[in-house]
């Protein structure tokens, strides 16, 4: 029988009663209405009887959950600005940790989508001498033939990483389009057929072979529509007929965002001269990954040693086995590790603070709560109302997270504005709500365990645990998250404020992919050139126009340079990025000129071979001569002069916490450059113009002078040094951004912490103040007093956080640039911010003294 | 014969429930008669106030010393919960007899030494 059926059955056997003694004394000759009363007289308190009988039969479980939870949400709604606070604290903290939750879990957790992904491993070279470890890298064309060639535990396949952007043409569709170049055995290996047609022939990854392509279903559908048989249609892509040899099924994710795929051919020559492989394996079947795992050491023999270091260091190269998804993720770990610490905090200082909250309401509440007790509400009984009301507003805020949740993976994906293809995919779902109704339940615990324990307390005067040191706590954990954004900060404002090296303004780029067929010469590349930057020029409103390989701010061309003009034994090669420019490159981007001359016109395929290299080319190789006069070489070419010097411009560099630097460059006149083909499989040049027009306006007016150039040659969409340079320090923004809303959120907490903490000091103190008053205390003496415990909490959470410092370094090294984890003006500011947010939040209560009348108070005694 | 309000006694703690059990020893009874009966048997001594008597009747039933049915009063056209004796009832009964008798005894003997 359950509790409301006991009820009625109760009513109905009361009534019952009722009825058969008024019926008694009506025969006694009452009157119907006094038979009523005298009824009831003799049957005294109906309703404290009922409630007798039914705290006789007690509450089951869920009964007593119910009426514990309408008493707390009516206690919640008497004050409503207090639930909402606290209710408020929890849903940002909450929501902030399940969105941080949902990224790592795709980054880390979630295994991939493909079948059986744990056979599935990521292959990069691991090099070791003497003890040492250097950075891995991934394969070189004859490291992955010797994965290829001599393992038979697992199946390999050769991929690369980076997509392209290229043009596409369908009958008399251009589309701008990102290809991925994979190996034969890629979709194989992954364990997806495709979803029409076949994957890639070893023909059709071999030199020379028929050029094939496989499409995303999402590009099947934005070029054939509902049309299923597309297999065998032709299409143009970089201006070269490529025939469908398959679709990829919906939702297949190649691990970085691609429309279409074409074969690697993977060779030892060009691009296999360097590490730009991308290798994975499938384990057969039956084979185990200790077994794999030896087969790795043992084929690694195989490796060609590179040559030794400039010290004499001989590295020793070998497989280097991890998981699929730590392979494709490890860029992202240590920043996603980072921001878990951060929310980690975040998250503690929440629960903290409405700890602090619910305790300071509690001495309102003792009254109360020591009538019920009076009453003879049992100490558990009390101590269970207590603890569910706390639970109630929490959990209050952890419904709230939800929508908060989202608000904070919207916030977090586009900050990442598809730097890691990845985030893109995380999503807040059962696993992430599960982890942010698990993080609710430790802050209702964490922040309601300490109120109920306290109730039940009553008699000691002292709180369990003193307000000072709950603030105390929250200073501490927001301390190494002040650290880590001021130094995230920092290092951002260097890279942004470094000087560019040109004159950003006015500039407009556009990109075009010469990776097509009918530009197989020079002479054809020379003259797209020519004619294009003297009919850029012709428009009006420009003032100036160049065209070259790529722009400061971007990734550069890697090329390796031997200095003087002889060979010499035993030398060297080392590197420098390179960049090829038509004549007016370094005069439209405004990069000045040191010594010597810029390019020129006159600088053709048949004059002698020259270059104009930079500051940082000629400090870092010339030891600091002049430079004008000498020779290099680039690669394996002739000798080039050094014609001039120039000077840096910010380049992109490879180094993940410093993407920014003054790299060494060296300018290639266009006219004497000879291997298009090859840079042109990695980069798209730029048209640079120089124009006070609106970027729209001159858009469309760059759009028509190309297409009278080249009709089938597609501008890409245009952009800016201003944009390329943010999307350079995207991760350094992201990081920087991220940890500077989480700290912020943490020092506000902090801050009304201390706020709280002294004004309920305050006001527990009025009498005593004011009769200190009276014996002739000075306002800004009492008010002094009265900021003591804010700051002197605040003081002792800096110091308790300090060590926590030690243990967030970790997590820091390597992602901060041009600031010592030490640096000092990152620890004053903070030291000015944390005062003054501390030194305010005491002031303000205090100043509520000022109002206090020491004669009211004498009165009042 | 009525007592007057004067002489009424207050039911001692814990006793009501003895009275009910040893009401409930003649045949099963529904509340209101259980009341009147142990006005009538004490001639009116003892005051019962009809609502107490249902938490104590709640709690010899979840006791498991008591059990419920519903049924016609006898010349009413109303249904009565009924409580009957169960055989462990009786046991305690016999329990709590033995131990008022001891208590009374001893009582006794302080308040009128002999």
């Amino acid at each position: 029988m359950n509790q409301r059926e006991r009820d009625d059955e109760l009513a109905r056997e009361v009534r019952a009663h009722l009825e058969m003694e008024a019926e008694e004394q009506r025969e006694r000759g009452l009157s119907a209405e006094a038979a009523r009363l005298a009824a009831r007289r003799a049957f005294g308190s109906q309703a404290l009887a009922m409630e007798r009988t039914r705290e006789v039969w007690g509450w089951s479980l869920g009964e007593a959950f119910t009426r514990n939870l309408r008493f707390a949400l009516r206690r919640a709604r008497r004050s409503p600005g207090f639930a909402l606070t606290v209710a408020l604290v929890i849903a940002l903290a909450v929501g902030v940790t399940t969105a941080v939750f949902a990224v790592i879990d795709v980054a880390f957790l979630k295994p991939l989508p493909y079948p059986e992904p744990e056979r599935l491993a990521y292959v990069s070279v691991a090099f070791e001498a003497a003890g040492r470890a250097a950075e891995d890298q991934v394969l070189t064309g004859a490291q992955w033939e010797v994965l290829r060639d001599q393992s038979s535990l697992v199946e390999p396949a050769v991929y690369s990483e980076w997509a392209a952007g290229v043009n596409c043409a369908v009958g008399d569709r251009a589309l701008f389009v990102q290809q991925q170049r994979v190996g034969e055995a890629f979709f194989r290996v992954l364990g997806v057929a495709p979803a029409m047609g076949r994957g890639f022939t070893k023909e059709e990854d071999s030199e020379n072979g028929p050029r094939a392509v496989v499409l995303s279903d999402s590009l099947r559908r934005r070029v054939f529509g509902e049309r299923t048989d597309v297999v065998g249609e032709k299409l143009l892509l970089r201006g070269e007929p490529y025939t469908v040899a398959g679709v990829m099924p919906a939702g297949f994710r190649s691990g970085v965002k691609a429309d279409l795929w074409t074969p690697l051919k993977a060779s030892t020559r060009g691009e296999g001269e360097g590490s730009n492989y991308q290798a994975m394996v499938r384990l057969k079947p039956g084979v185990t990954l200790p077994a794999a795992t030896g087969e790795m050491e043992t084929i690694s023999k195989a490796l060609p040693l590179p040559k030794a270091g400039r010290d004499g260091t001989q590295w020793v190269p070998r497989f280097h086995m991890q998981s699929l998804l730590a392979g494709r993720t490890a860029d992202l770990r240590q920043p996603l590790l980072l921001l878990l610490g951060a929310v980690g905090m975040v998250l503690l200082i929440g629960a903290v603070n409405v700890g602090g909250l619910l305790l300071a309401r509690q001495s309102g509440r003792a009254a109360e709560l020591s009538t019920r007790m009076a009453l003879g509400a049992s100490r558990g009984q009390v101590f269970r109302d207590v603890l569910i009301d706390s639970m109630v507003m929490v959990g209050l805020g952890g419904a709230l997270a939800v929508p908060f949740a989202y608000l904070a993976l919207q916030g977090l994906r586009s900050l990442n504005d598809g730097m890691f293809s990845l985030v893109e995919t995380a999503e807040i779902d059962l696993r992430a709500l599960g982890v942010g109704f698990a993080c609710t339940l430790g802050a209702g615990v964490v922040a309601g365990l300490m109120p109920a324990w306290q109730s039940v307390r009553m008699t000691r005067k002292r709180r369990i645990v003193p307000l000072g040191a709950l603030v105390a706590g929250q200073v501490a954990l927001v301390v190494p998250l002040l650290v880590g954004a001021g130094l995230l900060g920092r290092t951002f404002f260097a890279l942004w404020s470094m000087q560019a090296g040109f004159d950003p303004t006015n500039l407009l780029i556009a990109r075009i992919s010469l990776q097509d067929a009918r530009y197989d010469s020079p002479e054809k590349i020379q003259r797209l050139f020519k004619e294009g930057v003297a009919r850029i020029q012709a428009v009006a409103g420009v003032e100036g126009s160049g065209a070259g390989l790529t722009v400061p701010f971007e990734r550069q061309l890697n090329q390796g340079v031997k200095v003087g003009a002889q060979a010499v034994p035993g030398e060297r090669a080392r590197s420098t990025n390179l960049v090829y420019a038509t004549p007016t490159y370094l005069d439209v981007l405004k990069i000045p000129l040191l010594r010597g001359r810029g390019l020129r016109d006159r600088d053709t395929e048949t004059s002698e071979r020259v270059v104009v290299v930079n500051e940082a080319f000629v400090r870092r190789f010339l030891e600091g001569r002049d430079g004008v006069g000498e020779y290099v070489r680039l690669g394996r070419n002739q000798p080039v002069q050094i014609v001039g010097v120039v000077g840096n411009t910010a380049q992109r560099n490879s180094e993940f916490g410093a993407p920014l630097a003054p790299l060494a460059n060296v300018y290639v006149p266009v006219t004497q450059m000879t291997n298009f083909a090859l840079v042109h499989q990695w980069f798209s040049p730029a048209w640079i113009v120089r124009s006070r027009l609106a970027p729209e306006t001159l858009g469309r007016q760059l759009e028509g002078t190309m297409r009278g150039l080249d009709p089938l040659l597609p501008l890409s969409t245009f952009t800016t040094p201003a944009v390329l340079k943010s999307e350079t320090l995207g991760v350094q923004r992201m990081l920087f951004s991220l940890l500077g809303v989480l700290s912020g959120l943490g020092l506000l907490l902090c801050v009304l912490g201390v706020y709280g903490l002294v004004a309920s000091s305050v006001a527990e103190r009025t009498k005593e103040i004011g009769i200190r008053m009276a014996l002739g205390a000075t306002v800004p003496g009492v008010v002094r007093r009265a900021m003591r415990p804010g700051l002197v909490s605040a003081l002792v959470g800096v110091l308790a956080g300090v060590p926590l410092l030690y243990f967030g370094r970790t997590l820091i090294a390597g992602m901060i640039h041009g600031v010592t984890a030490l640096d000092p003006l990152t620890y004053a500011g903070i030291a000015v911010v944390l005062l003054g947010a501390v030194g305010a939040a005491s002031f303000f209560p205090a100043l509520a003294l000022t109002k206090i009348d020491p004669a009211v108070t004498l009165r009042n005694e | 014969m009525k007592t007057p309000e004067t002489e009424r006694v207050e039911l001692l703690q814990g006793t009501l429930d003895m009275l009910v059990l040893q009401t409930l020893l003649f045949g099963p009874c529904h509340g209101h008669a259980i009341a009147k009966s142990i006005q009538r048997a004490s001639d009116d001594a003892l005051l019962v106030e009809h609502g107490s008597l249902y938490p104590a009747l709640h709690r010899l039933e979840k006791q498991g010393w008591l059990t419920t049915k519903w049924d016609k009063a006898p010349g009413k056209n109303r249904e009565v919960k009924y409580y009957l004796l169960t055989p462990a009832g009786k046991k305690q009964l016999t329990a709590v007899q033995n131990k008022w008798a001891q208590l009374v005894t001893a009582i006794g003997k302080v308040m009128r030494p002999a």
